[in-house]
């Protein structure tokens, strides 16, 4: 035992001052800066959020985005300063005079935003924030339940619905689905939903019941013409639910509805724009932001209603590789009553072929497009031709209806072409 | 040049600074180059002067991405758990491609050559991974920015502490376990094993590689040893995370870079009391620091835990050297029949993938039934209006 002891010391004693030593005392000191940086950096954006008196956190699956935008608008009409953020379609934040800001957004979407978004709200000016809307970023059920308990901590919990979506993170059915969005309500006060299937909505009611949660479950069908008349844009399910957070904060419903009337709008516009290519008039309505085939036909008609008479009318499917369940979902969901012909953008498109053909497609109404590859026609060029196909003969008019998501490369090039690059 | 990089510490410093600066960059960009310790791999490559291991990695990166993006997520709607598994395991099998092809393409000198090689084989598609996750500007971006901060700080501390004494080294001879030559089968072998454990067992094995570091310094001692320091990160981990909120890819870095810590600090001072197995893995530069902290890595993921990695990554070790020992033995036709037979495992892991395909499916039909076009989920439709 001495001898160990003394080897031991000897031991030490002969690294004190060497490369071993110092280079163990500098990875140490690395990791203890790391920590102390970010612990002292998140600790004041989480101080400066949970001193915000109202936090609102909305999730589910359709409509998150522009129910911040309503709820931001009740609440700044009420005279409650209020930020938001969204997430979806576009990264936006709103700050507590109503200016919007564009999320710079270099590497991916990351639930550290919402810390970087109080951060950057505290070098702003205005008045200081008595409310803060955010829109939850998480779709994984841990990262929801993260999110809300460990960052946001709200008093008031949206869940818009529940309706198929993020099958691969929120399960493959509407109970599942309902479950997952519930870990949202842990600690909050009020659960406002516009949910409106009977056995999701018993799902929620439960989940919030266990959690000691009020709920408070409306629906836009209850809205009188004239509520609905102020927002004509806007869902009426998510009317209802930003005048009922603005009626929990406080916020007279009238007063609440003028905010809502002029409440700022999501960036992708909502009618089609047209453009002269080789000498045929496209139009182009993009309805990428509906994401569940639950939402699919109100807004699919809407879009073909927009389309000229007589043109071919593509659906431009926006697969992505990371949401193989839902280019599923969308290609067994649309079929040649709804379009003309389909257009496959981004993978995993061969198994979305597959899938569409046993929804009653036939190989020569499916164009896959890319821009990768040798010998790789103008995208404009290869659409006519399929067009042309489907008519019979060149037409003079073809329509493209792009669905399921909004960014993918191919998909991003065609809406520039109408929309320009700005937009989203 | 090469005397200044004798020293193992050094390394292990970069390895910990490039997880610490890739923690920044995540932090600071929300950029991600090729996973956490891509760019101390390439940061290592660029100061040992690696150029032709770099450049092999570089093509092997390029292919991969082009069978990943051009085949596999074409073809398959898989969750990314698999999609990240399969584009690291094409990075091996065309890495190994690459080395039998030009054998001398990865020539670094042991102990500290064995980590790198072992990481040539997986990087390719870590980075393959990310660059079709983020974009490859995104991920390029990421991967120059850690490997050039990190040399920026190691460089210059690398001069500064050459005047100093190296510290003491252990009397014990390096012994290589595995032979160089079955290097490329155990890289593949460890990956399709922890393939195998994860989507048919849902069991975690220390990342990709964790159970190849363990085979390599093979002994139960070792296995324990690693098991304990990687519980006392988790433990750490713990206390810190009621402290401070870190997202999963944050944690996942603070584990690495706290369970590398842990295992450097245990190896030194159990080597100090002249514990011969920690002195034999104290010889190894950075595969017991990265056997540690992938496996508290992999505690702290969503859907694992102590003993979920624990039991994984013994089970994969042991697999593995059984794996070994038949190709050793039997010759590599053997091992490879044998690897073929442990890989039917994942026809449970397979067959599990149907359940959500069929719902998306399911649920997307369920418009065509509310619109009447079917009358059921289950069917097809031809296209033709419904009968009236």
């Amino acid at each position: 035992m001495g001898d160990a002891w003394e080897a031991l010391r000897t031991h030490v004693r002969d690294d004190l001052l060497t490369q071993q030593s110092l280079s163990a005392v500098l990875a140490t000191t690395t990791l203890i800066a790391v920590l102390v940086v970010w612990y002292v950096w998140s600790t004041r954006a989480l101080r400066a959020l949970r001193a915000i008196p109202l936090r609102v956190l909305v999730t589910g699956t359709r409509g998150k985005s522009s129910t911040v935008r309503l709820i931001h608008g009740a609440l700044h009409a009420g005279g409650i300063p209020a930020i938001a953020k969204m997430t979806g379609t576009a990264s936006r934040e709103l700050d507590t005079q109503g200016h919007e800001y564009s999320t710079n957004r270099v590497g991916q979407v990351s639930i550290l935003e919402v810390l970087e978004t109080v951060h950057r709200n505290l070098k702003r000016s205005g008045p200081p924030p008595k409310a803060v809307v955010l829109e939850c970023m998480a779709v994984t059920p841990d990262l929801i339940e993260f999110v809300s308990r460990r960052i946001v901590r709200p008093d008031v919990v949206v869940i818009t619905n529940a309706l198929w979506d993020h099958l691969e993170e929120e399960g493959t059915s509407l109970g599942e689905i309902a479950i997952s969005l519930s870990l949202a309500l842990p600690g909050a006060h009020l659960l406002v939903t516009s949910e409106h299937r009977v056995g999701t909505l018993s799902i929620l009611r439960y989940e919030a019941a266990l959690q000691d949660v009020d709920v408070d479950a409306v629906s836009g069908r209850t809205l009188p013409a004239n509520v609905l008349a102020a927002a004509p844009n806007a869902h009426p399910d998510n009317l209802a639910m930003a005048i009922a957070v603005a009626e929990y904060a406080g916020v007279e419903p009238a007063t609440a509805l003028a905010g809502i009337a002029s409440a700022s709008k999501e960036p992708l516009p909502v009618v089609a724009a047209a453009s002269v290519i080789d000498g045929i008039t496209w139009t182009y309505r993009d309805i990428g932001s509906v994401n569940d085939t639950d939402s699919l036909t109100p807004a699919l008609l809407d879009a073909r209603a927009q389309m000229p008479e007589g043109a071919v009318v593509l659906g431009m499917l926006v697969t992505r590789w990371d949401r193989p369940l839902r280019a599923m979902q969308f290609a067994a969901s649309v079929t040649p009553e709804d379009v003309d012909g389909l257009v496959i953008v981004g993978e995993p498109d061969v198994l979305v072929r597959h899938v569409a053909r046993r929804s009653g497609w036939t190989d020569d109404r499916i164009a896959r497009v890319s821009i990768w590859g040798f010998g790789q026609r103008p995208i404009f060029r290869r659409l006519a031709d399929m067009a042309t196909h489907i008519a019979g003969e060149t037409p003079e008019n073809i329509g493209i209806i792009a669905m399921e998501n909004n960014h993918q490369y191919v998909a991003d090039l065609v809406r520039e072409k109408f929309y320009g690059s700005g937009v989203l | 040049m090469n005397n200044l990089f004798e020293d193992p510490a050094l390394f292990r410093l970069l390895l910990v600074l490039s997880v610490g600066v890739a923690f920044a960059v995540y932090t600071r960009l929300h950029l991600v180059g090729g996973g956490s310790v891509t760019g101390g791999y390439v940061a290592i490559l660029v100061v040992t002067g690696q150029w032709s291991t770099l450049l092999g990695s570089v093509l092997v990166t390029l292919i991969t991405l082009i069978v990943v993006r051009g085949f596999v997520l074409r073809f398959f709607g898989l969750p990314r758990s698999w999609q990240f598994t399969i584009s690291v395991f094409v990075g091996a099998l065309l890495t190994a491609v690459l080395a039998a092809i030009v054998p001398p393409w990865i020539s670094l000198g042991e102990p500290l050559g064995l980590a790198i090689t072992f990481g040539a084989f997986v990087i390719p598609g870590l980075i393959a991974y990310d660059v079709s996750h983020q974009g490859f500007p995104q991920t390029m971006l990421a991967l120059g920015l850690v490997s050039a901060i990190t040399l920026a700080i190691c460089v210059p501390v690398f001069l500064l502490l050459q005047g100093l004494p190296r510290g003491t080294t252990d009397d014990v001879p390096f012994v290589q376990r595995i032979p160089t030559d079955l290097i490329p089968y155990a890289v593949i072998a460890v990956i399709l094993i922890g393939a195998v454990l994860r989507f048919s067992l849902d069991l975690r094995s220390g990342g990709f590689i964790g159970a190849l570091f363990i085979v390599e310094f093979f002994s139960p001692e070792a296995f324990l040893a690693v098991g304990a320091a990687a519980l006392t990160t988790q433990v750490a981990m713990i206390v810190i995370e009621r402290r401070v909120v870190l997202s999963w890819r944050q944690r996942g870095m603070v584990a690495l870079m706290l369970g590398a810590l842990v295992a450097w600090a245990g190896l030194y001072w159990a080597s100090a009391f002249g514990w011969v197995p920690a002195m034999e893995a104290n010889l190894y530069t950075l595969s017991p620091l990265l056997a540690t902290g992938l496996m508290a890595a992999d505690m702290g993921r969503k859907g694992s835990d102590v003993l979920r990695t624990f039991l994984g990554t013994g089970l994969s070790a042991l697999i593995l050297a059984v794996l070994l020992w038949i190709t050793a033995t039997l010759g590599l036709a053997a091992g490879v029949g044998s690897l073929l037979v442990v890989s039917l495992g994942l026809i449970p892991g397979i067959l599990a993938l149907r359940a959500p395909w069929r719902a998306a499916e399911r649920s997307g039909k369920m418009r065509l039934v509310e619109l009447g076009r079917l009358t059921s989920p289950g069917g097809r439709t031809d296209g033709s209006p419904p009968p009236s």
